[in-house]
């Protein structure tokens, strides 16, 4: 739908800790330089280092903070498993009422009623699995996270002052909150995703051929068509998202600018040419905003159109197929369900793509920190001494120190 | 839903001005449900066939092309009605927006500093954007759900199956909207705490990271590690909690889906077997309960939504209908042309909430041409007289005049047409150089307004930067200094050469040298016209023609530079204490 705009998580991980600020005084600085000290898209700004090789660090990195974890998550996949095969084994299990059990006449209502209690049981067996699915992998998403905003902030404090001269405060905090909250959301979203319906799509493409190889086989051509379109749309999605986000901040920025400087405003008798500029801003987010819902709309209809159109042709070809008696209605009527069912997952794979992309460049961003080393620091333990207090007499002997901030 | 002023309330006005189009939009997703309704039957039509054994290979055909039609037209139709509600939800969002901004221009300062901006800017963006949702959203998911959910129903009613199963199958479903309006706003609530959390999170880090150098020197990292730890932790138990409900949620939905369909399955292939309901409706049974178990899941949300923005529309509605504290008077009149005498008369002025009085009793009579200094200490009330003058503040009736008019009866135009003004804090605006300094007439041409950047002794400055005075100030472009903030804060009041300038202590973050420059200039620019100056400095109002001495809202003392001086009093302290080189110069 249009509506729903959980598709970018990772934007409204950037939003500014403090919210909205109110300007006083004239002009602003900008709380945290994010175009300066964020290079965009896994760009890193004049590293040395190939990208290529931090990413790998970075996600080796990530997989070292799981590995604790390691329990939680095998538990957690299994779970997933038994949560979601309710919901697809139940066009199975009316295919099998339908082909078998119906047909059996009256002897047949036995079988039915043991069909439906054991179709309920499962139910309430994947409601259980189900909670405790989220809550392990969240627990475990959790503790990474919090382990990692407690590693980092130890690691910050314990730099020397010169770090603080290379890494403004804003950027430092921008890390220890918004990047950290991105890493949560790829545990969160894009592995809770990952795990579930990229299992659901395998046993989906199964229970297909189970039923019959060859309208599986045809069902298996989609992908790559369904997949293709939804990368394309994704594309021209996030950009008309970023446009009228965009837009969005700069008339915030108007209307708080004008809201502090409005008795200067009324001073002037400038109400007007405001309220002119105002609506030329407003105008043009409406405009943004006009070609987002276009995009969207557009995508989720024409997505709708191809699974409605798939699900004509396997009446077509399957009911041929039923004509020909290869194989039964239930059949069919499974397949149906199963090819409505397919979509799902992979749109919601795909909506994952940008939140991936997120944490990849996060991570780095935090590796880069993590990779900087003290200068300051204890010597090494065995020449290390410590003072003790009773010996402090309060004399400091400076012996022909030379000192310069900067090296060189 | 009526504002208490009369005028109708936003939604009202929205529905007058587009509701042919919400006709449309509306009939627009009904057919696209009636459509989509069809669906189970065809392929129960479908399964009755099979049964029968009367399926060929023209009906399968047939079936294939009827589902694609269905499929096509349910898109098609759906999405059209879907744009026209998103639009028209747009259009509601610029309206408003429009109105508020507007309606924010006629509010007074006394009205914003009571509000705090923070909170009015969570009007425009916050709440809009909530009763945004619930029209266009709501109204799409309502549509959708009323009508899928009758037509299905009907449907199924049409074609004999019996009631008594349907109740039995639905009724699982029949919790969906429950769950939804029970779990909704508890997730919310929860979520928002997560948020809070995470804010206070990175409050701490901001805090530690800002406060690195004291926490380093007194060796406290321990200390700061274990007070950010908690607030790491905090955020970690409420997620928790998050997690939990929305887990519980998440799963029931299913499982409701999963109830009806087991009770249809055993009772209605029961029924088939007996021979009391055919395959096909078994098979239409099914399918609409998939279909229906979404549509009961947005009525849930749409109930939701409503409860949210409810109050969003009742605060913008209350806002709205807030009746501007200053704005002209009936029969009001503009002030008389060139009028440029200032007369005030046993003014006293207490702030609005404010116990004690900010000016008492303060007389003055300032004839056109004339300079005027006001010197006191801060608090003393000088900014006060320039805010009453410039009707920021309403006077009280009959104590100010300007061209022997009282400013109470002259229209807020021509009177602020009149003045031109400096203020203290020299605030600009995230605009050019050059639209800032013209920011009284943005057509004033170049030449004029690099006369007045001269005049204030900025021009050096400006032509300094790349872009001269095309330099964008503010966010993305370039931050001034204060002496140059306040410099070209005075350009643009000198620009607009009114009869009457305030100029409120618009040097104090300059130097001496500078200062005096352009005090030089100002003499010579404003000759014959009447100028006020509030200043701390005394060097700043010794030339003027009367100076006038404020101390805890009145008029201590009033006269020339020199007669002050002999008098001994405030001013010769002032003096002294601002040094012998001022006072030697003068």
């Amino acid at each position: 739908m249009a509506d729903g705009k959980r598709g970018n998580p990772a934007q409204a991980g950037t939003a500014q800790p403090g919210g909205m600020s109110v300007p006083r005084g004239g002009e602003r600085i900008p709380e945290v330089p994010l175009a300066a000290s964020r290079p965009g898209g896994g760009r890193p700004s004049g590293e040395p280092l190939q990208p290529a090789l931090h990413r790998r660090r970075a996600i080796r990195a990530l997989l070292d903070y799981a590995r604790p974890h390691r329990r939680k998550f095998l538990l957690g996949f299994l779970c997933t498993f038994l949560a979601i095969a309710a919901d697809l084994l139940q066009p199975v299990i009316v295919k099998t009422a339908i082909d078998d059990t119906i047909p059996l006449g009256s002897s047949g209502i036995p079988i039915l009623i043991g069909l439906g209690t054991a179709y309920a049981l499962l139910a309430i067996v994947g409601f259980v699995f189900s909670y405790w699915q989220s809550n392990l992998l969240q627990r475990a998403g959790q503790a990474i996270v919090a382990q990692l905003r407690k590693d980092l902030f130890r690691h910050i404090t314990s730099q020397s002052m010169s770090f603080f001269d290379r890494h403004p405060i804003g950027s430092l905090v921008t890390n220890e909150s918004s990047d950290t909250e991105t890493i949560n959301q790829f545990f969160t979203q894009v592995l809770l995703s990952l795990v579930r319906d990229g299992l659901m799509l395998v046993m989906i493409i199964g229970f297909m051929f189970y039923l019959d190889a060859e309208l599986a086989l045809y069902a298996l051509l989609l992908i790559p068509v369904i997949g293709a379109i939804a990368l394309l749309f994704r594309r021209a999605l996030r950009n008309a998202y970023h446009r009228s986000r965009a837009q969005l901040s700069r008339l915030i920025a108007f209307t708080a600018e004008n809201l502090s400087g409005m008795s200067l405003i009324q001073a002037f008798h400038q109400e007007e040419e405001q309220n002119r500029r105002f609506t030329e801003s407003n105008r043009t987010y409406l405009r943004e905003n006009l070609r987002e819902v276009r995009a969207t709309i557009l995508f989720n209809r024409s997505f709708d159109l191809l699974g409605n159109a798939a699900a004509a042709a396997a009446v077509w070809l399957g009911g041929y197929a039923v004509l020909n008696q290869k194989f039964e209605f239930g059949v069919l009527y499974a397949f149906i369900t199963y090819i409505r069912q397919f979509f799902q997952p992979i749109n919601q794979l795909t909506q994952q793509w940008n939140t991936m992309q997120s944490t990849m460049v996060s991570m780095e961003r935090l590796w880069r920190i993590f990779s900087e080393e003290p200068e300051v620091r204890n010597p090494d333990p065995e020449t290390a001494v410590s003072l003790r207090k009773e010996d402090v007499r309060g004399r400091v002997d400076f012996n022909r120190i030379r000192f310069s901030y900067v090296d060189g | 839903m009526r504002s208490p002023l009369g005028k109708p309330g936003l939604i009202v006005a929205q529905f007058r001005k587009y509701g042919l189009f919400y006709v449309l939009a509306a009939l627009s997703i009904a057919a696209a449900n009636l459509i989509h309704a069809l669906y189970p039957a065809v392929l129960g039509d479908f399964a009755d066939r099979v049964d029968a054994n009367g399926l060929t290979a023209e009906a399968v055909r047939r079936s294939g092309l009827e589902l694609l039609a269905i499929g096509a037209g349910y898109c098609v139709l759906f999405g059209v009605g879907q744009y026209i509600n998103h639009r028209l939800g747009r259009y509601f969002e610029f309206a408003t927006r429009q109105k508020l901004f507007r309606h924010f221009t006629g509010l007074s300062e006394a009205y914003f500093s009571k509000n705090g901006i923070g909170k009015l800017l969570s009007y425009v963006m916050n709440d809009v954007t909530t009763v945004r949702e619930s029209i266009a959203n709501g109204l799409n998911q309502l549509t959708n759900a009323v009508v899928l959910l009758c037509s299905s129903v009907t449907i199924m009613l049409l074609s004999g199956i019996p009631l008594s199963v349907m109740a039995v199958s639905i009724l699982p479903l029949g919790a969906i909207p429950f769950l939804v309006v029970y779990f909704g706003p508890r997730i919310r609530r929860q979520s928002l705490k997560v948020q809070e959390s995470l804010a206070a999170m990175t409050e701490s880090a901001e805090e530690q990271f800002g406060g690195i150098k004291v926490t380093k020197t007194f060796a406290a990292e321990p200390i700061a590690r274990s007070r950010f730890g908690e607030t790491v932790d905090r955020i970690r138990e409420n997620q928790h909690l998050l997690v939990k409900l929305s887990g519980k949620f998440q799963a029931s939905l299913p499982l409701a889906g999963a109830m009806a369909l087991v009770m249809a399955m055993t009772w209605g292939g029961v029924l088939v077997v007996q021979g009391r309901l055919s395959l096909g409706h078994f098979v239409e049974l099914t399918l609409y309960l998939r279909m229906i178990a979404n549509p009961l899941q947005q009525i849930g949300n749409v109930i939701n939504m409503v409860q949210r923005a409810r109050a969003s529309l009742e605060r913008l509605n209350r806002l709205l209908a807030t009746r501007p504290d200053i704005a002209d008077e009936e029969g009001a009149r503009p002030l008389p042309k060139e009028a440029a005498s200032i007369e005030i008369r046993g003014l006293t002025f207490t702030y609005p909430g404010a116990g004690r009085p900010a000016l008492a009793d303060i007389s003055l009579d300032i004839r056109p041409g004339m300079t005027v200094g006001i010197v006191g200490r801060t608090g003393s009330g000088k900014t006060t007289l320039a805010k009453l003058l410039l009707r920021v503040y309403d006077p009280p009736r009959g104590s100010v005049f300007i061209g022997g008019q009282d400013i109470r009866e002259t229209t807020l135009e021509s009177l602020r047409t009149a003045i031109g003004y400096v203020p203290q804090d020299g605030f600009l605006f995230s605009t050019t150089i050059a639209d800032n300094i013209a920011f009284h007439n943005r057509a004033e041409s170049r030449e004029r307004i690099e006369d007045a950047a001269r005049l204030a002794d900025v021009y050096d400055n400006i032509a300094g930067f790349p872009d001269g005075f095309d330099t964008k100030l503010g966010e993305r472009g370039l931050t001034l200094s204060g002496g140059q903030r306040q410099r070209t804060s005075l350009a643009r009041g000198l620009i607009k050469e009114a009869p009457i300038l305030v100029l409120d202590d618009s040097v104090s973050a300059v130097d001496t040298v500078t200062e005096s420059r352009i005090l030089r200039n100002l003499r010579r620019t404003r000759r014959g016209k009447t100028t006020l100056m509030i200043a701390h400095r005394i060097s700043a109002v010794m030339h003027a023609d009367l100076i006038v001495v404020m101390d805890g809202g009145r008029i201590v003392e009033r006269g020339t530079h020199a007669e002050l001086l002999r008098l001994g009093g405030h001013y010769a302290a002032l003096a002294r204490m601002q040094g012998e080189e001022a006072v030697v110069h003068g």
